[in-house]
């Protein structure tokens, strides 16, 4: 895997940072020792934060609520891709038509170069046209 | 002592199937067990099983939110890479066309995760009411609900609801469910604990019952979930979305 510092700049030892990656040695012989690296230790994961404790409250608020309310109105996101979903051409359409004129001047043209790539693709290549 | 707490079902129960009972419990004494009998539809907490609905509608509650934001540059997206980096011919390297292609170490990736990508899609309404029937099915099935009269406590510790829990062995987790506004005392305990939540009944769900091991419900929110859950059985398809006025409904 690494050392302990690589360990923590990946962010995978958690909350223990006193963990050390225990490695041991097995002694073969009158001076040679061979240095055994064991598997990293899993890290803890605190299965009741917050989030999770309370993950999934409110999907139902449409059947249990008198439908004021659609459970695809609680999704945080792109504005594009709240309660929607589409396949990567539709997805870049869809962003141009939403953000499109407001985006960077580079993003706009690469987001063009990428439809005009993706309906070429899709429509005139291959078994399906 | 008091009269016991007796709740028969409201709605009209099918003729050859009869109630399911459990007990009534409170939460103002340690040891209140058996204040009451209550009635529960069968329709609603004595249905078939199904486990594979389980499955679908608890997949459902976690990829219909999911927003994956992973992207990576194609090649036309890479910095640099417009101009041919040596002649055709010559100069005995191999052919190539820019510096930016997947081929070159810092090209471009062909197939990655392209842009915020979205997982959102619906079941029909009629399998998530299922979902939840179901659910509510299993844990009464397997004991794990208890009907309490009220949320009244007597202190706002957060040490008598987690002692009263492990007293009456109700679990690891507990969901509180509650159609009213909560009182005060309930609200300051649950409000330190981390395993025993309180939820009010619109925020119900399949995923949520899975979680937590018990889940305890009022008789206020019994009779709201099986009016809510119950009309689905016998409504006519919706003509248009029903968030739009009909004349016989709400």
């Amino acid at each position: 895997m690494g050392t302990l510092l690589q360990l923590a700049r990946w962010g995978l030892l958690g909350r223990s940072l006193s963990l050390v990656q225990t490695a041991r040695s097995l002694h073969c012989g009158v001076s040679s020792w061979i240095h055994v690296k064991l598997p990293p230790e899993p890290k803890e994961v605190d299965r009741w934060t917050e989030k999770r404790a309370l993950f999934g409250v409110y999907d139902n608020i449409g059947i249990l609520g008198d439908f004021q309310v659609h459970p695809k109105d609680l999704i945080t996101g792109p504005r594009w891709l709240q309660g929607w979903r589409g396949n990567e051409l539709q997805r870049c359409i869809r962003k141009k038509q939403f953000v499109g004129h407001r985006m960077f001047d580079q993003d706009y043209k690469n987001l063009n170069k990428r439809i005009r790539f993706l309906y070429r693709r899709f429509n005139r290549t291959g078994k399906h046209r | 002592a008091y009269a016991p707490v007796l709740r028969g079902c409201h709605l009209a129960i099918p003729s050859h199937r009869t109630a399911v009972q459990a007990w009534v419990e409170s939460l103002r004494h340690y040891d209140d067990r058996h204040v009451g009998l209550a009635d529960l539809h069968p329709d609603v907490f004595a249905v078939m099983p199904r486990v594979d609905i389980l499955h679908t509608v608890a997949v459902w509650q976690r990829n219909y939110k999911r927003i994956s934001y992973a992207k990576v540059k194609t090649r036309a997206e890479v910095r640099g890479g417009g101009k041919k980096p040596w002649a055709q011919k010559g100069s005995g390297r191999a052919r190539h066309g820019s510096i930016r292609s997947p081929l070159w170490r810092g090209g471009g990736i062909i197939h990655g995760p392209r842009g915020p990508t979205s997982y959102y899609y619906m079941l029909p309404m009629k399998v998530r009411v299922l979902g939840l029937k179901v659910a509510l099915t299993a844990k009464l099935m397997q004991d794990n609900l208890h009907v309490v009269d009220g949320l009244d406590m007597p202190t706002f510790d957060p040490q008598y609801l987690a002692d009263l829990a492990q007293y009456r062995r109700w679990g690891q987790s507990v969901l509180i469910v509650d159609v009213n506004k909560m009182p005060e005392n309930i609200t300051k305990a649950a409000a330190s604990l981390k395993t025993i939540t309180l939820v009010p009944a619109l925020g119900l769900n399949v995923y949520s019952l899975l979680k937590y091991e018990t889940l305890v419900l009022t008789l206020d929110t019994l009779a709201f979930l099986e009016e809510k859950l119950l009309w689905h059985d016998s409504r006519y398809t919706a003509l248009y979305p029903f968030h739009l006025p009909y004349s016989d409904f709400p």
